[in-house]
């Protein structure tokens, strides 16, 4: 499911910012970028520049964009961030993220018209400049039906909302208990 | 704008271990490069063992869902 990005206030630098990271993104060289190791999802044409990789700093990338790892630093448990760029005519098949409740941030950055990401029943088109947050265990699938490479800056980052996770139990407990007992199971999980 | 493959669904069939050992092998090549980003040995290591912890704690989540 997408969340409400505005409930992340990262997600505002990011939005406030996105011209200057756009720019470094543009200075790096297109060999540098390694495809994603999952083809069987994708065929060809899905592929990253990592600045962080589960929490190790990946310092020779981080080195050619100083303003975007600035940023990504600031981020609240941020474990993993980088490019990902998305060929024309590429689909990304349904699949599920990793399983340690991370929550993903997509920044806009280029190529966005023709280009849109289901998670769960929803579909939303990126727009450049703006963030969408969504839930990474869900099954999500995405594609590029534009003419130009779509490149997001991606982030993962732990879900550690309390006042979130609070609401959801207090909501869970008024439906019934059995609700309640299955919202807290997997809030531990 | 609808699903482009709406007929697809990734657990139609399960890959037999010869595909997931060359899913698996797209993983360490992959880490490999990563790893030439990274910087020295140390964290070369710890960037192996946290890999290593995800995709084993990825593999037994799959293979549950698989189950069901």
């Amino acid at each position: 499911m997408f969340k409400n990005s505005t409930d992340y206030e990262f997600t505002q630098t990011l939005e406030a910012n996105w011209q200057v990271i756009r720019q470094e993104l543009e200075q790096i060289n297109r060999e540098d970028f390694l495809d994603w190791p999952e083809k069987h999802l994708y065929g060809k044409g899905w592929q990253t520049f990592g600045l962080y990789a589960f929490g190790m700093k990946l310092n020779k990338n981080c080195q050619i964009c100083p303003e975007t790892t600035r940023l990504i630093e600031k981020i609240p448990n941020m474990v993993t961030a980088g490019f990902s760029s998305l060929l024309p005519n590429t689909h990304i098949a349904p699949h599920t993220g990793y399983p340690d409740g991370v929550l993903r941030c997509h920044l806009g950055l280029i190529g966005c018209d023709g280009c849109s990401l289901r998670v769960g029943d929803e579909v939303q088109d990126w727009q450049e400049g703006k963030c969408l947050v969504f839930d990474d265990t869900t099954e999500h699938e995405a594609w590029n039906r534009g003419d130009r490479t779509r490149v997001v800056l991606l982030i993962d980052f732990k879900m550690n909302d309390l006042s979130n996770d609070t609401k959801e139990i207090e909501n869970a407990s008024k439906d019934s208990s059995k609700g309640f007992w299955r919202n807290l199971k997997g809030l531990l999980h | 704008m609808s699903n482009p493959d709406p007929n697809f669904n990734s657990n139609n069939s399960k890959p037999s271990l010869l595909v997931e050992i060359g899913r698996g092998w797209e993983w360490v090549v992959f880490s490999v490069k990563v790893l030439s980003r990274v910087g020295g040995p140390i964290e070369i290591a710890k960037t192996l063992f946290n890999s290593t912890k995800i995709l084993v704690s990825r593999a037994i989540k799959q293979q549950r869902s698989g189950n069901k």
